[in-house]
């Protein structure tokens, strides 16, 4: 596969995962060229076996949690499917940003296999048995992985959700 | 464990919706009444509903064509650099450059290496290596855990999620009844294990004596018994797609009389060095260690044809099934469990290795060798002790705080001939993390902050 043909067929998907995690298009498309960037540099290193949906939803994951770390909370309405069973309020889409925004953070504290699952399975919305072979896990794993995920990510945010 | 504890650890399972009708049942009886369980459930709904709020964003079809093509437009230079001369580019230059074409004949030459060479299979690669490991539905292998003619040995046959398991080399000196150790040596120990269901099945033959339980094996306990191959497909998932990943090749070498070539590999908590048939790549000895304990596979084969029945739940003919009441791999979720482990668990560990199971003294040794070699045994101890389930759980508890530090921390143990109640002697020792002093317990089981001039040598 050329690298052109790579960004071809994943370049969308890299883009809707850094979106999801940023919120902010620009942002998105910051990691989006880092991430196809750090494959190019490392172009000749790769052989025909990569698991190339693994590498790129991992290593989006990881430079966007990065790049999440120091940001500013940003809301974008644009960018946001609406929910129809969200009544929405003036300060309600800020503070949803923002505990958006914490969860990365959290994110980021979280071992990167937890993070990793906690982020395909809940953020990406992808079935166990689609997790563990991505992360290269049994499903049962995957499992365990999100359970710790999501417990942790609660107790780290338990001061601010209890506001 | 109380009912507060059990329905809390259904927390998350009660989130996430997995839970059957009459589990959710149970929680939500509980969450009427306790206010505790209600706050974190509370919580653990908002994590979920915020990452549901995140995964319906996405990049509209602009942001998207436009970061492709920053993409390309940055790259488009970096593509039309050189490529690297290929054997074909190598003979034009040869042939067009009066001074090479002497050296045309070492060229052909060349050549008909590369080709002998590729006609031969190549150069094995470690993603070659790697495809059985990843990959193989059935796997024979030998685990061998620890060094020299004691190290416990552990004989695994997969099949899917299904192992067929035996042991060999168990120490059994500590059982001082001398009948009782001579029974089990007597004895055949089989366990088939459904991974997927979390069930063990035990054969057990001692003449005509053939016995079958079921046990069920949850949390640490599943985990924990996992074939050590899941363990390494887990370390080679983990740097087979990371271009930064630390792989070395390190040559060949023979091993039982077969051509070896092999890796090193510096994975995320653990090194392997794999060694893999030269001709046929696929993995014949891997070796790792974890803290001081050195563990081989060796004898492996991937895919060989092998019948079903090998690790069939059924009890074979012949074996009466008896209910065994305890059950040392019943251990709570590992979340609570491992994290929750601390010192004084280890100590309560100590206390029990001394004060029950060994009539007063303390372990020659401690570590995850030591307690894996000896966990089979000390299982039938605290079985046959009919210790309480808290007491097995505290026990075990502190053997996970051990290992917590004990793969990359400081300490040490000098437990050997020591009497349980000697407040003078130091038996065991650690250095917290971000700690100048160290942790000392003493045989008394009395526990002081330690300046590291003042450990014992």
């Amino acid at each position: 596969m050329s690298f052109k043909a790579l960004v071809d067929n994943h370049s969308k998907a890299v883009m809707n995962t850094a979106i999801r995690i940023l919120r902010d298009p620009q942002k998105a498309q910051d990691v989006h060229q880092e991430v196809f960037l750090k494959i190019l540099r490392r172009w000749h290193k790769f052989n025909g076996d990569v698991n190339w949906p693994a590498y790129l939803y991992r290593t989006t994951v990881r430079t966007a949690v990065d790049f999440a770390k120091d940001s500013k909370v940003v809301s974008s309405p644009e960018h946001r499917q609406p929910n129809p069973a969200k009544e929405e309020r003036p300060d309600w889409r800020l503070r949803a940003a923002e505990l958006q925004q914490k969860l990365v953070a959290c994110l980021a504290k979280l071992p990167k296999r937890q993070a990793d699952v906690f982020v395909l399975s809940r953020i990406e919305g992808l079935e166990y048995d689609k997790v563990a072979e991505l992360i290269g896990c049994s499903k049962e794993t995957a499992r365990v992985h999100l359970h710790r995920a999501l417990k942790r990510l609660a107790l780290e945010l338990s001061d601010y959700l209890r506001k | 464990m109380n009912t507060h504890d059990k329905i809390n650890e259904l927390l998350t399972a009660f989130a996430l919706g997995e839970l059957s009708p009459q589990e959710s049942s149970d929680v939500e009886t509980h969450l009427a009444e306790c206010p505790r369980c209600t706050t974190e459930l509370e919580q653990l709904r908002a994590v979920l509903e915020c990452a549901d709020a995140m995964s319906r964003l996405s990049a509209d079809e602009q942001t998207c064509q436009s970061a492709k093509q920053r993409i390309l437009e940055a790259t488009a230079s970096k593509q039309t650099t050189t490529p690297p001369a290929t054997l074909k580019s190598i003979w034009r230059i040869t042939m067009t450059t009066n001074k090479f074409k002497l050296a045309a004949a070492a060229i052909i030459l060349i050549a008909a290496a590369i080709s002998l060479d590729l006609f031969l299979g190549g150069t094995i690669t470690f993603a070659d290596v790697i495809k059985p490991i990843l990959n193989a539905r059935t796997v024979v292998l030998d685990y061998v855990i620890g060094e020299g003619p004691d190290a416990l040995e552990m004989h695994d046959i997969v099949i899917g999620s299904r192992i067929r398991r035996t042991m060999s080399n168990i120490d059994k000196t500590m059982i001082l009844d001398s009948r009782v150790r001579s029974t089990l040596s007597n004895m055949d120990m089989t366990m088939i294990l459904d991974l997927e269901d979390g069930r063990m099945l035990t054969l057990v033959a001692l003449g005509v004596t053939k016995i079958a339980s079921y046990n069920d094996i949850q949390g640490t306990g599943l985990e924990g018994t996992r074939s050590v191959l899941d363990f390494v497909r887990n370390v080679v998932s983990e740097v087979k797609d990371n271009p930064d990943a630390d792989i070395q090749d390190l040559g060949e070498k023979e091993i039982n009389g077969q051509k070896a070539v092999g890796f090193y590999v510096k994975g995320p908590n653990v090194d392997l060095t794999i060694w893999a048939n030269k001709k046929t790549s696929l993995p014949i000895r891997i070796e790792f260690a974890e803290g001081k304990t050195s563990k081989v596979i060796k004898n492996i084969k991937f895919d060989v044809p092998l019948e079903e029945s090998l690790v069939s739940m059924e009890v074979p003919a012949g074996y009466t099934l008896k209910d065994i009441a305890i059950n040392v791999m019943e251990v709570p979720a590992p979340d609570n469990h491992l994290s929750n482990a601390t010192e004084e668990d280890l100590v309560e560990s100590l206390r029990i290795w001394a004060e029950i199971i060994l009539d007063g003294a303390f372990p020659d040794a401690i570590g995850t060798d030591h307690f894996m070699k000896q966990a089979y045994v000390l299982g039938y101890k605290l079985a046959s002790l009919r210790l309480p389930h808290s007491e097995i759980e505290k026990f075990t508890k502190g053997m996970i705080f051990l290992q917590k530090f004990e793969f990359g921390g400081k300490w040490g143990y000098a437990g050997k001939g020591v009497k349980l109640g000697d407040a003078a002697t130091p038996i065991f020792w650690y250095q917290p993390k971000g700690s100048e002093t160290y942790r000392v317990i003493y045989g008394d089981l009395s526990v002081k902050d330690v300046a590291q001039q003042d450990l014992p040598k």
